[in-house]
């Protein structure tokens, strides 16, 4: 009796841990992608490079106050809102620099400010960012966020919840990436990837460290939480509209939520197209000093987006 | 063996339940966004959500190519019980745009009306000038400007070498826009550019009448930019912008005087230092009976930190007369004081936002002319929204008597100003 019990819990036991096999079998190639943490974050980057690279875009920045009301998020003011047409190359060894030129059409009391602006992949070059003050006539060097100062922050981009720092590509070196999790999330298959700075990159960073929800097909993120130096969430992005243009995957609509301040700004990309024809030449000064060459410029560039 | 493949099938069920529970408390796939306060969980997160009301900001501005500005202006004298100096109301219109394929032109018109509170009011009870008014071409590597705008050389605003446009003055130090021809060669990572100017705006009292003719102005600057930091050189005959009373006859002279100046700028981590060098030759100056040329070496350094929003600028500022003579006097209105061969202004001034950066303040302390002149102002700029913006300053001056700024000695200013643009 006792050995057919035995038998029978033998039996019981072999077809449990078949079944566990099965299921963590089943579990892994349900979510578990073969690349590494690192792998993935550097084809995050190669595409965030192809929809970079020599793109002109026109975007809405709407900024405002947030809360909730009937359990959804809305803005608690009159949002304030920038128009901005920007252009963008990627260069440098293996096109791991980005240089950039963004011009302020709206509102009126920024109309014309503009921005230039060479992002170095090399960890030991500074960026770079000019101001052309119309009313100066002079273009002015901003100095940009670098030093070991542990309470300062990346500067904002135009006034608005979107620093210098969330804008940046590359640097992958800098930052040591772990995956936490994979699953679903908004349908897709996702792997949420930690990146938290190294030593010399936390000086300089704004963050202690970020996680990001990976959409482990398009290689493009869906979600990135920020948090400070003390493991506080601070800031969140919200990406939303993703959609396939010109055979790259990318968000037509982001939104920086600052957890903090209670205040977000939405970057809707009303026209953006890649893979055009725009000279380094023209993403130099003579963008911000030379209106007749800068409009002449972007008169082509509005021609060919869409 | 039916048995066995139902047991199979029953833990495979169990099992995957167990596994989808795993799932499911996982909060990195809840896509409720729980904040650091748990009362401001928001709802999913949708690519629908309608944070704006999009059909508000959808709305299309009427005009759009026309630029309105309307301010309207306050000031009071703190030390005569807050009697109003100056209150007047400005209309700005302007529009700018592309002028056939390479063109592009700007203009704007300002229209000043004084009301009989303010201080102006008595010579002018309106004004209209144009403030901005000029066509662009550009052509391969070349770009001409014609007409009425701005241009800024040197590092530091007001510094050594930026000296083209006049300001208003110690009060107000805004730029005055002239009318210029220039045109400039642009480089791979350099562009030599070149000014001329037919009748320069020379600043001075409404008492007097300049004494020699109007003289031309123009000037050559090369300039470098190279990764963290950018040079330039300068060459330039240029008028003073600044008339100069010849103590010897009681007359007022603005004679050209030429240029040669060197100016960098260099970043450092959130720093940027800033450095002019200008050598003037043949700048008037008045002696004990003369009314002479000299020569001055001006310079200045300045330090520039970017802390979030949080923006300080220090600088100092030196003019030191070459061919120096114990007798050299400086123009007052009483008559003429001294001269130090070596004049040093420092100036401090921080700049910061709060308020959900809706609001900035700014703070600002100088020392001029070997502390001549001691003045401190403190602002406060309210964003209100995209159109409206307002701003309140207050300015005091403690002046040495009877030196060359004792005019300006125990001046105090409140001012308050409200801006609509469109």
């Amino acid at each position: 009796m006792n050995r057919l019990i035995l038998n029978n819990l033998k039996s019981n036991l072999f077809i449990a841990l078949i079944s566990i096999f099965f299921i963590l079998c089943s579990s892994i190639t349900i979510a578990e992608t073969k690349l590494t943490a690192l792998e993935i974050m550097e084809k995050v980057d190669e595409e965030s490079r192809k929809s970079t690279d020599s793109a002109f875009t026109r975007m809405k920045l709407t900024s405002c106050k947030y809360g909730k009301k009937d359990g959804k998020i809305k803005c608690a003011e009159k949002a304030r809102i920038k128009l901005v047409e920007s252009a963008q190359i990627n260069t440098g060894d293996d096109n791991q620099d980005t240089k950039s030129v963004s011009i302020i059409l709206e509102p009126a009391s920024e109309k014309g400010i503009g921005m230039l602006s060479y992002s170095y992949d090399d960890s030991n070059r500074d960026n770079e960012t000019w101001l052309y003050l119309s009313a100066l006539g002079k273009v002015k060097r901003i100095s940009v966020r670098n030093s070991d100062d542990e309470e300062t922050e990346s500067a904002s981009i135009f006034g608005t919840e979107m620093t210098t720092e969330d804008q940046e590509t590359g640097k992958l070196d800098d930052y040591t990436y772990e995956l936490l999790e994979q699953g679903k999330f908004r349908g897709r298959e996702v792997a949420v990837i930690e990146s938290t700075p190294k030593p010399y990159r936390l000086s300089k960073s704004s963050y202690g460290k970020t996680q990001s929800w990976i959409d482990t097909e398009r290689f493009i993120s869906l979600k990135v939480q920020m948090f400070d130096k003390y493991n506080n969430p601070i800031k969140r992005l919200e990406v939303g509209k993703v959609e396939k243009i010109n055979d790259v995957w990318m968000g037509r609509s982001l939104t920086f939520f600052n957890t903090v301040s209670n205040r977000l700004t939405n970057m809707k990309l009303e026209a953006i197209n890649f893979d055009m024809d725009i000279q380094e030449d023209f993403l130099t000064q003579r963008a911000l000093t030379d209106q007749a060459f800068r409009e002449k410029y972007l008169k082509d560039l509005r021609k060919q987006a869409k | 063996m039916v048995n066995l493949f139902k047991k199979v099938i029953f833990y495979l069920i169990v099992g995957l339940l167990l596994n989808s529970a795993v799932y499911s408390e996982d909060s990195f796939f809840d896509d409720e966004v729980i904040f650091e306060d748990s009362d401001e969980g928001f709802d999913e997160w949708s690519d629908d959500s309608d944070i704006f009301g999009e059909d508000e900001l959808e709305i299309e501005k009427p005009f759009s190519w026309l630029d309105l500005g309307v301010s309207q202006k306050w000031g009071f004298n703190p030390a005569s019980d807050y009697t109003t100096s100056m209150e007047r109301t400005e209309l700005k219109l302007g529009t700018s745009g592309s002028i056939s394929d390479s063109g592009y032109g700007e203009i704007e018109i300002k229209a000043t009306k004084y009301w009989p509170s303010d201080s102006n009011y008595a010579t002018e009870s309106s004004d209209v000038e144009v403030e901005k008014a000029f066509v662009q071409f550009s052509f391969d590597d070349w770009s001409t400007k014609l007409g009425r705008h701005t241009i800024g050389w040197g590092e530091l605003e007001g510094g050594a070498l930026d000296v083209i446009n006049p300001s208003g003055g110690l009060t107000d130090p805004s730029m005055i826009s002239q009318w210029f021809l220039s045109a400039t060669r642009y480089f791979d990572s350099s562009d030599l550019s070149f000014f001329y100017n037919t009748n320069p705006r020379v600043i001075k009292s409404t008492l007097f009448t300049l004494k020699n003719k109007s003289y031309d102005e123009f000037g050559v600057r090369y300039g470098m930019s190279a990764e963290g930091g950018d040079t330039a050189i300068y060459l330039a005959q240029l008028v003073p912008n600044n008339a100069l009373i010849n103590l010897s006859d009681g007359l007022v002279y603005a004679t050209p005087y030429h240029l040669l100046g060197f100016g960098m700028n260099k970043a450092f981590d959130d720093y940027l230092l800033k450095f002019d060098l200008a050598y003037k030759q043949n700048l008037q100056h008045n002696r004990l009976g003369q009314f002479v040329k000299t020569n001055r070496i001006d310079w200045d350094l300045a330090f520039d930190i970017q802390k979030n929003d949080r923006t300080i600028v220090l600088s100092i500022n030196s003019q030191y007369l070459l061919d120096f003579n114990n007798d050299y006097l400086t123009p007052t209105t009483t008559g003429g004081v001294s001269t130090d061969r070596n004049n040093m202004t420092y100036m401090s001034r921080i700049s910061d936002k709060f308020g959900d950066s809706d609001w900035s303040w700014n703070a600002s302390h100088s020392i001029l002319s070997n502390n001549d002149l001691s003045m401190s102002s403190a602002g406060i700029d309210w964003d209100i929204n995209d159109n409206w913006k307002a701003s309140f300053g207050a300015l005091y001056a403690d002046a040495k008597p009877d030196r060359a700024l004792s005019i300006f000695d125990e001046y105090q200013r409140v001012s308050l100003e409200v801006n609509f643009q469109y």
